[in-house]
């Protein structure tokens, strides 16, 4: 449990499971809206929130008295002026999970409010209580969205709520599009689809461009600590005239200067905060880059660097492979030796000799997996990542 | 199947993906590396293999140099 003196909402993974009725499965419906409306009425500041009265039709941010009961009419405004501090638990993919303190405005930062949203669908594809939920649920309520709640549903009854919402746009991890992948269905409904929170590879392309023919395909790259900072649209990232000079390459690692961030502490002892993203520089005039991995995520096998994402995309290309996880198992000889987890698709036998004569040939000697684990599932965290460290829950 | 030919049977594995000829057997005074032509990385494989099979790391006691020594290191 985190604890802020200037925070009033406190938002956790503790929080939603504790939150949630025990009668009811995880995810449910009722169990969602619950905190969908409890996070609001923090926000607001309101009680007595009542978010099933009819959609309001106009756009009126104007701020009301307080003294006046508080519907979807007028929750725009309430929203726009709240001054609410909402505190954010990391995901703890650098480690330990760290509080960080957003105000309304920061969560909106890159958000689109204005009339061409107003007939936007939404799907909500992340847990409310994690960064990118919370700015789907404000971009959605902003604009006087519906939001259809898909997040932790069975792949079925996703694509069936996609077709029967005529949902418009979407926004998910590049894992949560890898599992809705495994039909062949596509739905061309989706005009517009985000990913983030990971790497996005050449794969995960493809498979957006096929399941959402007509979507226009954004990447962003946001971190807990500042919120949206870049969009692309592929896996290479330029960085606008807007972020020159507060963004720079360190050792290797994406650094963002200290005034971006929505807590005004840094941890590093100077004026950037290092978010432990490994980049390959692709030009530098202006900055282009492509993500490869987390600092921490590199496997040292014997003074060789491996980046795991790499084997995975070359394990992915291999067919029945439908989901890999590469990672180091610790080795008294080289320090760590290249593992590797294997979901494969259902019908589909897999000869792990086989897999790695193909690797053999595509990959250094060191990278190639000297492990090979077939699971049925890949771990995935709160909000919808592959989960890349053993111990994190 | 006894420890020599598990070890054998890992060894011959290790080299197929090296393409290298497999062995008939192996003697317990041939070195890993000059005579079974095991790099590290290898050889690192060969412990995870064991570890796997036997629950020992058979470098926890310091360096193995032999086929025996290798075997010195598994339970009896």
């Amino acid at each position: 449990m985190f604890i802020d003196p200037k925070a009033n909402f406190i938002i956790s993974p503790d929080r939603f499971y504790r939150d949630v009725n025990s009668s009811e499965p995880l995810h449910s419906p009722s169990s969602v809206y619950n905190l969908f409306r409890e996070i609001i009425s923090t926000i607001v500041r309101h009680t007595d929130l009542d978010l099933t009265a009819p959609l309001s039709t106009g756009y009126s941010p104007n701020t009301k008295s307080p003294a006046e009961p508080i519907s979807r009419k007028n929750i725009v405004g309430k929203i726009a002026n709240s001054k609410s501090r909402i505190l954010l638990a990391t995901s703890g993919t650098t480690g330990a999970k760290k509080a960080v303190t957003h105000s309304v405005d920061s969560l909106c930062r890159g958000l689109q409010i204005n009339l061409r949203h107003q007939n936007d669908i939404w799907g909500l594809a992340y847990p409310l209580n994690h960064l990118g939920g919370l700015q789907v649920m404000l971009q959605a309520i902003m604009n006087h969205n519906t939001i259809v709640h898909l997040f932790g549903l069975p792949n079925e009854l996703i694509h069936d709520s996609i077709e029967t919402n005529q949902i418009t746009h979407l926004s998910c991890t590049p894992t949560f599009l890898k599992l809705l992948s495994t039909s062949n269905a596509t739905h061309s409904t989706v005009q517009s689809l985000t990913t983030g929170g990971e790497r996005l590879s050449r794969l995960d392309h493809a498979l957006s461009e096929k399941m959402f023919p007509r979507a226009r395909h954004r990447n962003i790259y946001a971190l807990t600590e500042i919120g949206n900072l870049l969009i692309s649209e592929n896996d290479i990232f330029t960085i606008p005239e807007s972020l020159n000079g507060k963004v720079k390459i360190i050792d290797h690692g994406l650094s963002i200067h200290a005034s971006l961030l929505a807590s005004k502490t840094n941890e590093s002892g100077d004026d950037w905060y290092r978010t432990g993203d490994l980049v390959e520089v692709i030009a530098h005039n202006p900055l282009k880059f492509r993500f490869l991995t987390r600092r921490d995520e590199i496997i040292n096998v014997g003074g060789n660097k491996v980046v795991p994402q790499i084997v995975e995309q070359s394990l992915l290309e291999i067919t029945g492979i439908e989901q890999a996880l590469v990672y180091g198992k610790e080795n008294s000889l080289t320090g760590q030796i290249v593992a590797c987890d294997i979901v494969t698709s259902s019908n589909q036998k897999l000869n792990f000799d086989e897999v790695r004569l193909q690797l053999t040939e595509q990959l250094p000697k060191f990278a190639v997996p000297r492990i090979y684990n077939l699971v049925p599932t890949l771990r995935m965290t709160t909000n919808g990542k592959i989960c890349r460290h053993p111990q994190q829950s | 199947m006894d420890a020599q030919q598990t070890v054998l049977g890992f060894i011959n594995r290790i080299r197929k993906f090296s393409n290298k000829p497999q062995f008939d057997n192996i003697s317990g005074d041939q070195a890993l590396q000059n005579d079974l032509q095991l790099d590290s990385l290898d050889l690192a494989e060969l412990t995870v293999n064991l570890e796997g099979k036997y629950g020992v790391d058979i470098f926890q006691n310091g360096i193995v140099t032999t086929v025996e020594d290798v075997l010195n290191q598994l339970p009896k």
